[in-house]
């Protein structure tokens, strides 16, 4: 019944209500207003009829044209048409509903752009019935495509309702002042700890400081943030090797925030490298015809070794729109397409890497979007990547939902947005993952004995929510001089163990000594840390297959070969309570090998140490065992016998307390000693 | 309930008493003593049957006095004393019953209540088998063996003495009854179910029997017909906190978590110091979405009982959600540390302490 009155009431008031037009007779009497809402409306249109349109340069005239006459269908239609093109989509709704109300015929695409206004304010059902009633735009050829596009945006409907009815539980953010401006901020990328942001502005001050004559906005240029406790600090731009007077957009960043990738508009659009020396990031580099076509390369991210790129481009030979590739970025083969698995014969874009090294956060217009791009995420397991998952209503909306990041942990991710409570056109945002419902727990009880008056407490316990942390351990410290305590730029390379195989080497900040490693679990690491003139330095993680995420900070201090200096070797391993070398010591072994070689005067003592669990003669006798097993492997490889002792000190000289567990592992370890050189 | 329990008993034994009582038609002043303490014996019956139980200890004394070997008179005596709550002596007494006729059923079972009174349940459990032993029609003994049986946890064993119980009495309604909950503790609902409405229909004022149907239909997927007894039982009984606290949870296991508050709050309002109620509409504004009263319901909870696991884990999830991360983390830690284990996954998976 009520929805009959409504119906009626709507309908009725639909007939009463009238276009007014911006005519002499209907504003005789302010025959000025009308002069100046004619102007405003003629600057609106040159704008809307260009080719291409200008919508948000054409939106300010119509709106003031608005302010004059609010009741002409003409007008609502091209300001609904102008909202729809513009940063803030939901709002074309209200003025195409009028436009209808004041004049059903006032355009033959009606029904199609309120399906989109009602689309974008997620009213998934009211758009699809007036997508039903959608017929092409006046002299459009292509019939066959506008059905199919209205078959899409139908189906992205039903998607919508899917998505919307299972929620996702986020908190959304704005990133602060210390990002944001009034101007389009977007295209965050962070450091794997969100240590560090970088992300494009195109706010005042901008580099050369001209307009876009396209857009009328200032050209993109790149800025940095570092964070402050729970925010971050004021962002600063990248400095002129970087941002130049055209677009600079940023890209990508790797895990450790020491290589940035770089848009710029060459070439049809291209990708470009840029190192941190230090405090300033090197001049962008291009990265090469295999990366860059003369087609649009837009997004890239690295893989956690830093040895790969996974990019975006629509370059011929994909499988439609915009396409992710991978390509070994000093290799020589040729960039290959991800496959029918992540694209789609529509848009992909916005990819990234998480420091895992195996879930793929990237943006499509296909699969299963609720309209536009969404943010979608796959898993690389068993050789091949997962089908797709939507990340879900609140994050997707039906707009475009492009450019995500995730921190290491999972935590966090960033992306941009227009919001109403944003600072100003387009913001950065942080996304709080708040995982899966936590079922509240309710407690009641019963008196199950008729004579009794104690009664059965019992607690209604929900399943436990399956644990869903991210798989990486992420190492991160300073690496300085030993004595001098000042920062160096070492080389940390990173060992798969069980293979004694180099997977990755990084360099340690110049200026600051930082460093920053992604261990994805699944490996025994050897993680060495050298620099020239420095003895290295070793750290084992032992990272089992789904290993959940934690975060290890380790300042590294290199010390100089001299008599008296010990290293620890933390990358030899001994069965239990054996003195047999694991096949996981090779890398260290080699590694002590090559130091003598390369020192022909170095003499060392190699010794044993244990924790004081049990007897202290057999700890003694097994440390001596131990450190005599690796004097004899180095004097098979061909070390002069006269250069090596060795000795066991069972608990005698431990490095931590023998009260945690932690402490222990520490104290049970093989070093050596530098006794000549 | 344990007033009724305690009626019940007395109205077990009185038929011994009154049987003993019919003597009584002997002369005083003349009579051999052991004649005299039969008379003291059966005053000491009518005294007790006015319950006036110290007048008729003393009767049972001088009776005892004039003839020690009086077996009935220890019995009544230790019946007197069970009464007066002097539970110790009353044992002895049964005992010196029970040496005098070791076959005597009623005085095991008298002294297996007293045993339970003293906090001796496996005693008492031990007297019982012997009552049944000397007297297996004897219900009341199967009933509470049932009993003791029940709250070991071992509701297979209770389940075959309440069995017991009822075929000795098939109109013994607590038998039925607590049959029931051995039933529905051993998940055989639909025959909980039965047992319930049989004692239902024995005795239609034991009401926890609606409360107990309705809980064991509920946990046999029949949210309604939990529902309907939970609403039955509240009409007719609108003073009991727990049944709308177990009304509350079955609404909100049906998704009405405005009904479910609603509920709860009753509860509150009957019991301010009862704790389940304000956790449980701590639960429900969880699901409402209205989390300051989330907080400020499972803080009361805390408040009641320091100790309450879930009241933490539910203070946790509405601090969550108010932005209070550290007050987050410390509730599920305190949860964990209290016994619920989820609460460390909690804290793990939502970033505490990074």
């Amino acid at each position: 019944m009520y929805k009959y009155l409504l119906a009626f009431l709507l309908l009725s008031s639909a007939a009463q209500a009238q276009s007014v037009e911006f005519s002499k007779e209907q504003f005789s009497s302010n025959k000025d207003g009308l002069k100046a809402a004619l102007k405003s409306i003629k600057l609106g249109d040159e704008w809307y009829q260009n080719d291409p349109p200008r919508y948000e340069q054409a939106l300010p005239h119509y709106l003031e044209a608005q302010k004059f006459n609010s009741e002409n269908a003409e007008l609502n239609l091209k300001i609904g048409d102008c909202y729809l093109h513009s940063g803030f989509k939901p709002r074309a709704l209200a003025y195409l509903q009028k436009a209808y109300q004041l004049n059903s015929g006032v355009d033959p695409r009606i029904h199609y752009l309120l399906g989109r206004g009602l689309h974008l304010n997620g009213k998934w059902q009211e758009a699809t019935a007036e997508y039903k009633q959608a017929t092409p735009a006046t002299g459009t050829k292509n019939t066959a495509g506008f059905t199919q596009d209205i078959q899409k945006k139908i189906k992205e409907c039903e998607n919508g309702r899917k998505l919307e009815a299972r929620p996702i539980r986020v908190f959304v953010d704005n990133a602060g002042p210390g990002v944001n401006s009034p101007y389009p901020d977007y295209g965050p990328v962070i450091s794997a700890d969100e240590s560090v942001i970088l992300f494009t502005s195109r706010r005042q001050g901008s580099t050369g400081g001209e307009k876009d004559p396209e857009s009328g906005g200032f050209f993109e240029d790149i800025y940095q943030s570092v964070r402050e406790g729970k925010s971050w600090g004021p962002a600063r731009g990248l400095g002129e090797t970087v941002n130049t007077a055209g677009h600079d957009a940023t890209v990508g960043l790797s895990p450790d925030a020491q290589r940035l990738l770089v848009y710029v508009e060459d070439n049809g659009g291209d990708l470009n490298e840029s190192n941190l020396r230090g405090a300033e990031w090197s001049k962008p580099r291009q990265l090469g015809s295999r990366i860059n076509s003369k087609a649009h390369e837009s997004s890239a991210a690295y893989t956690p070794d830093g040895r790969s790129l996974l990019f975006v481009s629509d370059k011929p030979g994909g499988l439609g729109g915009r396409d992710i590739y991978k390509i070994e970025i000093e290799g020589r083969g040729p960039a290959v397409n991800l496959g029918l698995t992540i694209n789609t014969p529509y848009g992909e874009e916005g990819v990234f890497l998480h420091p895992d090294g195996k879930t793929m956060y990237f943006s499509s217009e296909g699969h299963n979007s609720m309209g536009g791009y969404d943010i979608f995420k796959s898993t690389y397991q068993n050789g091949q990547w997962s089908a797709p998952e939507n990340l879900g209503w609140p994050i997707n909306t039906p707009d475009d939902d492009v450019f995500f990041v995730i921190s290491a942990s999972g935590r966090h991710g960033y992306y941009s947005s227009f919001r109403d409570d944003g600072m100003g056109s387009k913001d950065i945002y942080q996304i709080t993952f708040l995982g899966p419902e936590k079922p509240p727990v309710l407690s009641q009880e019963d008196q199950l004995l008729a004579s009794r008056v104690q009664p059965v407490k019992e607690t209604l316990l929900a399943p436990p929510v399956p644990v869903a942390t991210a798989q990486v351990t992420i190492l991160k410290g300073t690496v300085t001089d030993a004595t001098s305590k000042q920062p160096l730029e070492a080389t940390i390379d990173v060992i798969d163990n069980s293979r004694n195989e180099n997977i990755a080497s990084f360099r340690a900040n110049a200026q600051s000594g930082r460093y920053l490693v992604s261990l994805p679990s699944g490996l025994n690491y050897g993680i060495v840390v050298r620099q020239e003139g420095y003895l290295f330095h070793s750290e084992n993680f032992d990272l089992p297959a789904g290993a959940a995420y934690s975060e290890v900070v380790k300042d590294i201090q290199l010390q100089k070969l001299d008599v008296g200096v010990k290293v620890v070797l933390n990358n030899i391993f001994f069965d239990f309570d054996k003195a047999t070398l694991r096949k996981e010591s090779t890398g260290e072994l080699e590694r002590l090998q090559k130091l003598l070689a390369e020192t022909p005067a170095l003499r060392l003592e190699i010794s044993g140490h244990t924790d004081n669990v049990g007897n202290a003669a057999y700890n003694k006798d097994l440390s001596q065992r131990r450190a005599k097993a690796v004097v004899d492997y180095l004097v098979t490889k061909g070390v002069t016998k006269d250069r090596l002792t060795f000795a066991g000190y069972g608990d005698t000289q431990p490095v931590a307390p023998n009260t945690t567990k932690a402490g222990r592992q520490q104290n049970r370890r093989t070093e050596f000693k530098v006794t000549g050189k | 309930m344990m007033h009724k329990s305690i009626l019940l008993i007395a109205a077990l034994s009185l038929p011994a008493l009154a049987a003993q009582a019919q003597v009584d038609t002997v002369r005083a002043s003349t009579l051999p003593p052991a004649q005299q303490a039969e008379k003291l014996y059966n005053s000491g019956v009518a005294k007790f049957n006015q319950k006036s139980y110290r007048a008729a200890l003393l009767d049972f004394d001088k009776a005892l006095t004039l003839r020690p070997d009086f077996a009935r008179a220890y019995y009544n005596r230790a019946t007197t004393r069970y009464e007066l709550k002097d539970y110790q002596p009353a044992v002895h007494d049964y005992d010196a019953a029970l040496k005098l006729d070791p076959k005597d059923g009623t005085a095991y079972f008298g002294r297996g209540q007293a045993r339970e009174a003293l906090q001796q349940p496996t005693e008492a459990e031990q007297d019982y088998s012997k009552a049944v032993e000397a007297t297996p029609a004897y219900a009341p003994a199967w009933y509470y063996r049932g009993a003791l049986r029940f709250e070991k946890g071992d509701y297979k064993a209770a389940k075959a003495d309440f069995d017991q119980a009822t075929k000795a009495d098939p109109n013994y309604a607590y038998a039925w009854h607590d049959r029931a909950s051995a039933e529905r503790q051993l998940q055989e609902y639909p025959a909980a179910i039965q047992s319930y409405t049989k004692a239902l229909a024995l005795q239609p004022e034991l009401l926890p029997a609606l409360l107990n149907r309705a809980g064991t239909r509920r946990r046999a997927g029949d949210l309604k017909g939990a529902l309907a007894d939970y609403t039955e039982y509240l009409r007719k009984k609108q003073d009991n906190p727990t049944a709308y606290t177990n009304r509350g949870a079955a609404r909100f296991e049906a998704g009405d978590y405005k009904g479910a508050a609603e509920d709860f709050g009753r509860a509150t309002e009957l019991d301010a110091s009862y704790a389940f109620a304000w956790n449980n509409r701590a639960a429900a504004y969880l699901k409402l979405e209205d989390y300051k009263k989330a907080d400020a319901d499972a803080s009361k909870a805390i408040a009641l009982n320091p100790t309450y696991a879930e009241a933490y884990l539910n203070r946790g999830h509405a601090r969550e959600m108010l932005r209070n991360a550290d007050g987050a983390c410390q509730d599920w830690r305190k949860a964990a540390e209290l016994g619920l284990e989820i609460g460390n996954n909690y804290a793990a998976n939502s970033g505490c302490g990074e």
